[in-house]
């Protein structure tokens, strides 16, 4: 009886689909809501335990930082909180002797400092420079001034990765790019994929000058000059971390004993292969760390690096445990994680001294212990976990389709919307649980008391029941809210039919005529 | 052979589980003026809206014109002509662009000097907006918008709807002198029984959505009666009489309403039932119209109670 | 000659919404180009904000919004406002006012009818909002006002704050044809809207954002139409 339109055929499904993705979120608002809930009324938070005097000492110099002086000797820095701006700090030498205690300013003691990251904006800084949202629309815009006004402005065009120049008098300049100024857009020469960039001011400018990074260069730019320089390049093998120390004005702390003497400026990349590129000026150097392949890099290993007059120093932070396995969402990391929390590891800081072939030599070395985690954090932990798998009892089996997808992969490679929904399928995936399989069939078996007497073809009853199979309780919600028809009692075999046809689908009478009434006055045209 | 323009077969609608309209089967022949009655929440603007394809049945179907009620084409749609339930129309217009807006969709049919007699004879003014309209002047515009395209079949959804008598009175005039010149056909629906005594020729009763009635009306009145029978002791428990839709008893008399039955089987009860005598009595189509609609047997309401 | 006369009455009807919302755009653009105009020159006469010696720490100090940001930020509160009030005056008026059982017995297609009220919803987006926000990109170009002109990328992006508002008036039409309950599915479309809303101002790729688009359109296009012409009035 209904009207066929063609459109049915793209807006059925539209509809579905749409519903479906409302839900989805919908379901998962609660599920948040309630795992949130149950985290703040029915965890209890781990008792904490009343340590000795001895416990608390050793707490103190377990938790203090390792500080290594330019001769090699190691330091153990305690402050009090907060840590990064500690009111009051205390020095104890490698056995534990308390060899100063004061405010951190009055200090007596200079250690080696490291390297570290100086990044203005990173790639997704820059993509979000140009999001649609007004908020975010802005333009990446270097000028070159002099001490009374901007003479000219540089302009990051994100498309064409290069900059083009204005004069503020007006007039256009040119063009900035990896091959340096070109006066036409022609002759410009792109920089390449865009990883990260650092800027700074020279003492004798007004205007900054750039460490700009891409997948395999490094270059630094100066507008005021109009100067591309290539410091770096690694076609094989793509760049990552950038770090700095005195190189212009980044990577310089400031210090009452003064800031420059005794250093080099230093630039290190780390490239995908594991080696770190060293460059260093006063006077030029290059240099290649190729570290051994079981030294790499995960959170429990790190390494840094600083050039002082005396020579080029490494730094590594190490963890006595094997490194995790490739992919985080897998049962094979959540075998190492639970390993790793639940022993005592020893974690190990040691100092190099780099030679002028980059090979290393050991200065300086001290570990500690890491206890395991406690008995009753482990338990605040299991029970989180337990919260999170009642709750997630009510996602779709198809989370757990995504996630095996993502099995197939490591993490690290989905990036943006596919990682975030990955890792939010992830998170939320009922993992197949007793509790998830039983409330599926609930609904499924519902689904079918109410579909049976609306079906209108096998087809669409049968795909509502794999429907609401894969999709669970958002799944019956859609199937619910789009099907949701009235139904009437048939007059012949007494079962509820749907309205949408004239035959009742069980016994195939149609609808009722009405009795003619006594005193019904049909007499015809 | 008389050509039917509208016509329902088995037309039913439920709402939900609610059955408005149950297997309606109509005829409307050409140049007929029909009445369609019916009690509130009868199902008349139910089977209207389903007629103009703006309600999709649930069972049946219903032609106009010899088109599909369902999938009414622009060419058929330009024959009929519609009045609605409370002559909605669109307020920000004034009667003039109003015209101009009807007239694209009719564009070889419009007879404007036909609108401007109309709009003359009703005392208004092409600037006059809807919104500054009375609703009987909004009924007038109404009116001649849906004659100025020479409709076939024209459908009125209670056009006297909110009019007091003098409009009323006014409105019908109009709508009888042309309807009648021109010929056209009519199903009107309306809870005015004299103005539906005025006009039409064919009467459609419509009760809890079932048809109960389609006749002339000629036939409606001679059909439905009114007989008061006396009786010397207490009248009889039960009533063997055919048609009988209502049965109110007095002392020692019986009032029944009667639809259909002809006088010898009203004297052979009378003479059966040792009546004394019966009398019939004068009622007006509105009384004929709620007795024959009227549940059996109900109960008036503040009158005493029947023995 | 019908569907111009649909189109018409349509227009006539939301002419009140499309006129605020271009003369709002188009004074608040201006006046904000012009005060950017100024403000930019005036800053450029200051002495710049970096120090000798420093390094750059914000990204704020290097970056600055684009040229036609201020109005921008109107157009985005304008486009979709406009979309809802052309959505309520197109299809939730007439359920209000009962003129759907009037306009339906045009003798027309239903969807005629639709089309004739999307139509003059695309015109009014198109001459208030699209107009009105390239005479200001164009303005924003000029080299003798602006040391450095607005680049094409901000035409786009205001064109697709436009199609957002397309996006919400579909949406407003659908959850207005919808015979739901409003705490049930018919606030879907709106919801819907507002998702797509979200993701789209979020993403940096005008390819990915065309696609996005596109999609959303099509799923509440599609809709519409299909409710509109199965829907019983």
């Amino acid at each position: 009886m209904r009207m066929r339109n063609p459109i049915r055929y793209v807006a059925t499904p539209a509809r579905v689909f749409m519903t479906l993705v409302v839900l989805l979120i919908a379901v998962a608002i609660c599920q948040l809501f309630a795992l949130e809930s149950a985290q703040t009324f029915v965890v209890k938070a781990p008792a904490q335990e009343e340590l000795t005097e001895e416990q608390e000492r050793a707490e103190k110099l377990r938790l203090a930082a390792r500080e290594f002086l330019p001769d090699g000797t190691l330091h153990l820095v305690a402050g009090d909180e907060p840590r990064d701006l500690p009111a009051h700090e205390e020095v104890y030498d490698a056995n534990g002797t308390l060899l100063w205690a004061g405010p951190p300013k009055q200090r007596p003691y200079q250690y080696l400092p490291w390297a570290a990251e100086e990044t203005v904006l990173s790639e997704g800084g820059i993509k979000s420079l140009e999001e649609v949202s007004p908020g975010s629309f802005r333009t990446l815009d270097l000028p070159v001034a002099t001490a009374t006004q901007t003479r000219e402005i540089w302009r990051y065009c994100h498309r064409g990765d290069y900059f083009v120049g204005y004069a503020t008098a007006g007039g256009h300049i040119g063009y900035v790019g990896g091959g340096g100024f070109a006066a036409s857009q022609s002759q410009v020469r792109p920089f390449g994929p865009f990883r990260r960039f650092a800027a700074w001011c020279p003492t004798d400018s007004y205007s900054p000058t750039l460490v700009w990074q891409t997948r395999s260069r490094i270059y630094q730019i100066d507008f005021e000059q109009r100067q591309v320089e290539q410091l770096m390049v690694s076609p094989d093998s793509e760049l990552e971390c950038l770090y700095v120390h005195h190189w212009g004005a980044l990577g310089v702390e400031e210090t009452e004993a003064g800031t420059r003497e005794g250093y080099r400026p230093l630039l290190v990349c780390r490239s995908a292969d594991g080696k770190y590129h060293l460059l260093l000026k006063d006077p030029d150097q290059k240099l290649t760390v190729a570290l051994p392949q079981e030294w790499e890099q995960w959170l429990g290993n790190l390494h840094g690096f600083i050039a002082t007059a005396k020579g080029v120093f490494m730094r590594r932070f190490w963890v006595e445990y094997p490194a995790p396995p490739d992919h985080y969402a897998t049962r094979a990391y959540r075998l190492w994680l639970d390993g790793y929390i639940k022993e005592d590891r020893t974690r190990r800081v040691e100092l190099y001294r780099v030679n002028d072939r980059g090979d290393i030599d050991l200065v300086n070395s001290y570990s500690w212990q890491i206890p395991a985690r406690t008995l009753s954090s482990l338990a605040w932990g299991r029970q989180y976990e337990a919260m999170q798998r009642a709750t997630n009892v009510a996602s779709p089996v198809f989370y757990d389709f995504l996630w095996w997808l993502g099995t197939f992969r490591p993490a690290v490679v989905y990036r943006g919307v596919v990682g975030q929904l990955i890792r939010l399928a992830e998170g939320m995936r009922p993992g197949l649980s007793v509790g998830s399989l039983l409330l599926t069939a609930v609904l499924v078996g519902l689904t079918f008391l109410h579909a049976r007497p609306r079906r209108r073809s096998t087809r669409a009853f049968v795909f509502w029941l794999v429907f609401v199979g894969l999709f669970n309780l958002a799944g019956f919600l859609t199937y619910w809210a789009l099907n949701h028809t009235a139904t009437i009692k048939c007059s012949s075999c007494g079962k509820l039919r749907g309205l949408h046809q004239c035959d009742c689908v069980r016994c195939g009478v149609a609808l009722p005529r009405p009795e003619p009434g006594r005193c019904d006055l049909m007499l015809g045209v | 052979m008389t050509e039917i323009v509208l016509e329902t077969t088995g037309l039913t609608k439920y709402y939900g589980g609610r059955l408005a309209v149950d297997h309606l089967d109509l005829k409307v022949p050409r140049g007929c003026i029909c009445g369609f009655l019916g009690r509130n929440g009868a199902g008349k603007t139910t089977v209207i809206k389903m007629l103009l394809g703006l309600l999709e049945p649930t069972a049946g179907s219903a032609r106009l014109l010899g088109c599909d009620a369902a999938a009414l084409t622009p060419s058929v749609r330009q024959r009929i002509g519609y009045v609605t339930e409370g002559h909605r129309l669109f307020r920000w217009m004034h009667i003039g662009r109003l015209e101009a807006f009807q007239k694209a969709f009719y564009p070889k049919q419009w007879d404007g000097r036909f609108f401007a007699d109309m709009i003359e004879y009703f005392g208004l003014s092409t600037k006059q907006k809807i919104k500054d309209l009375s609703n009987g002047q909004r009924a007038q515009v109404s009116l001649a918008l849906a004659l100025a395209p020479n409709p076939e079949l024209l459908i009125m959804d209670d056009p006297t709807l909110g009019l007091d008598a003098a409009i009323r009175r006014q409105f019908l005039e109009g709508m009888i002198e042309l309807i009648t010149r021109q010929g056209r056909t009519v199903l009107f629906s309306s809870h005015i029984l004299g103005d539906v005594e005025r006009v039409a020729d064919r009467l459609v009763v419509i009760d809890k959505g079932v048809l109960r009635a389609d006749c002339s009306l000629e036939q409606f009145r001679t059909s439905i009666r009114k007989v008061v029978v006396h009786f010397e002791h207490a009248a009889p428990a039960e009533v063997g009489l055919e048609g009988v839709v209502h049965c109110r008893r007095g002392e020692k008399q019986l009032e029944l309403t009667l639809v259909g039955t002809g006088d010898a089987e009203i004297a052979a009860y009378a003479g059966q039932a040792a009546a004394t005598r019966y009398d019939f009595v004068e009622i007006n189509l509105e009384d004929q119209f709620i007795e024959f609609t009227a549940p059996p047997n109900h109960r008036r309401l503040f009158q005493w109670e029947e023995k | 000659m019908r569907f111009l006369a649909l189109v018409r009455k349509e227009l006539r009807e939301c002419l009140p919404w499309l006129l605020l919302a271009g003369l709002l755009l188009l004074v608040a653009g201006a006046w904000m180009l012009r005060y950017e105009a100024e403000y930019v020159q005036e800053k450029l006469a200051q002495p710049p904000r970096l120090a000798p010696g420093s390094a750059v720490i914000h990204a704020y100090r290097l970056t600055r919004p684009h040229l036609l940001g201020g109005p921008a930020k109107w157009l985005c509160v304008l486009a979709p406002g406009l979309g809802l009030a052309l959505g309520i005056r197109h299809f939730w008026m007439p359920l209000y006012t009962r003129t759907w059982s009037f306009l339906l017995h045009r003798s027309v297609s239903r969807l005629t009818i639709l089309l004739a009220k999307c139509a003059a919803a695309v015109a009014a987006f198109v001459v208030s909002l699209g107009v009105v926000w390239t005479v200001l990109y164009w303005y924003a170009r000029r080299p003798d006002v602006f040391v450095i002109p607005a680049s094409a990328r901000e035409l786009v992006v205001g064109w697709i704050y436009i199609a957002l508002g397309l996006v919400v008036y579909l949406a407003t039409a659908l959850s207005a044809l919808s015979t739901a309950r409003w705490y049930t599915t018919r606030i879907f479309g709106l919801l819907l809207a507002g998702l797509a809303t979200i993701i789209v101002l979020s993403q940096w790729n005008l390819g990915r954002v065309a696609v996005l688009l596109v999609l959303t359109l099509l799923v509440l296009a599609s809709q519409t139409v299909a409710a509109f012409l199965d829907r019983e009035f």
